[in-house]
């Protein structure tokens, strides 16, 4: 049908030892899930096992669990207990061969339908991508839209290329989540064929609150209420024939690989949409104006020490509001979401925001250099005051990110981000204020070694703390 | 509905409706410590040469400060061991003793000014030391502030957790800052060496440091027992909510 | 002399206020989530007869 799909990835033709003699274990096992969620008990001991090329609609209403089981399935909500295997493996998904297409699709308004796939390919470690990206636009019918950017899509072209995107790794499980809800009605009618072409052979579980949907997808129909399969089913469900061999695992990518496709992606969607830097820059140049004001009166007496504080308070102010939006816009989008069941360490989603907040730090930070030299009529652009600008976006940028992923579920995290970041932000504002007063000769026979070592030990306690812990942060 | 009922152990809460040994216990100690440190602090303990008698603030400053460090340290272990283990419990200490912490802190902070306002004449100076608490006490009310923004309880302690971990290195920083910057504020009297502070009022602070580690551990359990019937009282209204829909 | 016991008059009394009152505080709360738990299991327990497992 489609040239190309028939053939495995590269990554999956790693050797593993094949499930010995007694036939294969489940394509994904289900096993007592229980989940809580919003102080509620969502799923009650949830049971439910695929054999490879089986088809499972979970029906129920509104409120029913669906989703939080689709979600754990794919390890994004922390079940309290039961575990999900898939083929016989270790519990969690950590690094599983399947897809997973929620309510929002996992697709960046600002990078084409093509750039899109091009990234999920390279986030999955795929070779061979371009020829596989090319047969999912055609089998989805986004060919002809292929370098259009998704922002002007229809909701139900936005899930197909969701789609092509959660099965561009041709995974072994597929998770649809409500298909019908956001498919148009061609979508959804060509949905089994896009499944067939797409992932041959693989276990699929959706989730619908529509019956006929369910049979019409040639589904096998499981009733869910109230947390509770309804009549679980038979232990071992009947074995599709055109069951796939055993995929193995997908390896994991590396942290510094990983970190790179993911600092690519943002680099480019900023330099499409323009969302942070150049608000950042507006906003400190406007802070810069404002404490300039305040201080009208010392102004002239004062200029040098003005000017070092002028600049540390906007370009720390600058980076708070930097991260404001670093984790939310992925968040917000549902994107998040694709980023965390990618086989990817999560600590590399860290690493990479905070690389890029970084980066627009240091941006708006010399831009500032240059203007509050010019304003104050202080020789501010020098290598340490540069130096230290560059040494402190880095910094600022650690204990931002941190933040900004805590605050991403609260309410009013707008307002939550500055009072989390700024406490920690004032050893970085203190050393960068410090070096810079001495550049300018206020305090010119102050040191210079230990400012930068109390920047460097701001910035690397913050980057470890991150490391360790946003992985903790990620998932609910 | 019964066996749903039937797995969900019926908690026991402390102190509960039985006033146990226990509590007694601790909370005669509570008076008897605080009694003790009451009267050695006004009593006992000498007048100083220079300060007269507003050092004796010097009997709750210092141990309020030692109280909010501990405190501090222990939302980063209830934290650290709620991430590791996942017991709620862990989560409830760290809450507990944030809480608690920043109570300490911000007494800390007012005794700390009406001393300085005796002694320097003015009620706040841009010293490390005093500077660091500030900031301290911040980084905690913005723990809580986390913890009050947070809607669902599985994220908000997972997000709590991990910002105790994080805000626990302010600690350090207030603890060192009269060690790394020159400061205004007294040097630490017992742990540098030939420190000059005669024996009684040695001997009043580490009481009074005593009998605020026992107030620690009451305000600690209350805080603990208000938290547990709390989630209880939520645990039930979840299952009459079920019941209501099993009739329906 | 006067301003100095003054201060200090003060500075207890910030400190024990702080103290009692959070302590008072808390209490009272915990009476208060108290007396709605056992309201709660008052409800539950008539439509729930037999249920009183041991706790372990």
């Amino acid at each position: 049908m489609t040239p190309g799909a028939a053939q495995r990835p590269a990554a999956d033709s790693q050797d593993t030892p094949p499930a010995p003699g007694t036939g294969t274990p489940p394509a994904i096992d289900i096993t007592g899930l229980r989940v809580r969620l919003g102080g509620r008990e969502v799923l009650r001991g949830v049971s439910l096992a695929l054999a490879p090329g089986a088809r499972v609609a979970v029906v129920g209403p509104n409120g029913a669990g669906k989703t939080t089981l689709l979600r754990a399935a794919a390890g994004l909500v922390r079940p309290r207990a039961g575990a999900v295997r898939f083929h016989g493996g270790a519990a969690g998904a950590a690094a599983a061969s399947f897809g997973f297409l929620g309510h929002r699709p996992h697709v960046y308004p600002y990078l084409t339908a093509r750039e899109n796939l091009a990234f999920a390919a390279r986030l999955y470690g795929l070779a061979d991508a371009q020829q596989r990206i090319d047969a999912s636009l055609h089998t989805v019918g986004l060919a002809a839209d292929a370098e259009r950017l998704p922002r002007e899509y229809s909701r139900g072209m936005l899930q197909r290329l969701g789609l092509a995107a959660a099965l561009l790794p041709e995974p072994a499980v597929v998770l649809l989540d409500e298909p019908d809800a956001s498919l148009d009605r061609a979508g959804l009618r060509g949905l089994p064929a896009m499944l067939d072409a797409l992932a041959p052979g693989a276990a699929v579980l959706f989730s619908t609150h529509d019956e006929h949907v369910a049979r019409s997808l040639n589904a096998r129909v499981v009733h869910m209420r109230r947390g509770r399969l309804d009549a679980p089913p038979a232990a071992a469900p009947a074995v599709e024939p055109a069951a796939a061999a055993n995929p193995p695992a997908r390896p994991r990518r590396g942290f510094a690989a990983a970190a790179a496709v993911l600092i690519a992606k943002d680099l480019r969607v900023e330099w499409r949409a323009r969302e942070q830097a150049p608000t950042m820059l507006v906003f400190a140049l406007l802070a810069a104006l404002v404490f300039d004001m305040a201080f009208i009166a010392v102004l002239h007496t004062e200029a040098a020490a003005v000017a070092a504080g002028v600049l540390w308070a906007s370009l720390v102010l600058a980076a708070t509001l930097g991260g404001v939006r670093l984790f939310a816009s992925e968040h917000d989008r549902g994107t998040l979401d694709g980023l965390l069941v990618a086989p990817i360490d999560p600590s590399s989603i860290y690493a990479a925001k905070l690389a890029v907040l970084t980066l627009e730090t240091a941006f708006v930070g010399l831009v500032q250099l240059g203007f509050v030299s010019l304003l104050l009529n202080v020789p501010l652009l020098q290598g340490v005051t540069v130096g230290a600008v560059l040494l402190a976006s880095a910094g600022m940028s650690a204990v931002v990110a941190l933040q900004s992923a805590l605050v991403v579920n609260a309410r009013a995290r707008e307002v939550l981000l500055p009072l989390l970041a700024l406490p920690l932000s004032f050893p970085i504002l203190l050393a960068g204020v410090g070096l810079t007063l001495g550049a300018l000769q206020v305090t010119p026979d102050a040191a210079q070694g230990p400012w930068f070592g109390l920047l460097a030990a701001a910035g690397g306690v913050s980057l470890s703390l991150g490391v360790v812990l946003y992985p903790f942060a990620a998932r609910t | 509905m019964r066996e749903a009922l039937a797995h969900i152990p019926h908690r026991e809460l402390p102190s509960g409706r039985r006033f146990g040994l226990g509590s007694a216990a601790m909370y005669a100690l509570l008076l008897l410590s605080m009694g003790l440190a009451i009267f050695m602090t006004f009593v006992y303990a000498p007048a100083e040469r220079v300060q007269a008698e507003v050092y004796r603030l010097l009997f709750v400053h210092v141990p309020s400060a030692w109280l909010a460090f501990l405190a501090f340290g222990v939302v980063a272990l209830g934290s650290v061991m709620y991430l590791a283990r996942g017991r709620q419990r862990w989560d409830r200490l760290a809450h507990a003793s944030a809480e608690i912490g920043v109570m300490f802190t911000t007494l800390t902070l007012v005794t700390g000014a009406i001393w300085g306002r005796n002694v320097w004449g003015v009620w706040w100076q841009w010293d490390p030391r005093l500077t660091t608490t500030l900031i301290m006490w911040f980084m905690y009310t913005g723990y809580l502030s986390l913890r009050a923004y947070v809607d669902d309880p599985s994220i908000r302690r997972r997000a709590a957790s991990v910002l105790g971990i994080a805000a626990v290195v302010t600690v350090p920083i207030v603890w060192f800052s009269v060690e790394w910057w020159r400061s205004l504020h007294p040097r630490p009297s017992i742990t540098s060496p030939g420190g000059g502070m005669p024996g009684e009022m040695l001997v009043t602070l580490l009481l009074s440091v005593g009998a605020f580690t026992v107030f620690y551990l009451v305000l600690l359990r209350q805080r603990m027992t208000l938290e547990l019937a709390a989630s209880e009282v939520s645990r039930l209204r979840e299952i009459m909510q079920d019941q209501r829909e099993d009739d329906r | 002399m006067t301003t100095d016991m003054l201060y200090l008059f003060f500075g207890f009394g910030v400190v024990w206020l702080g103290v009692f009152g959070y302590l008072l505080y808390v209490t009272g709360r915990v009476r208060g989530v108290r007396d709605e738990l056992h309201d709660l299991r008052g409800q539950l327990e008539p439509s729930e007869a037999g249920r009183d497992t041991p706790s372990s």
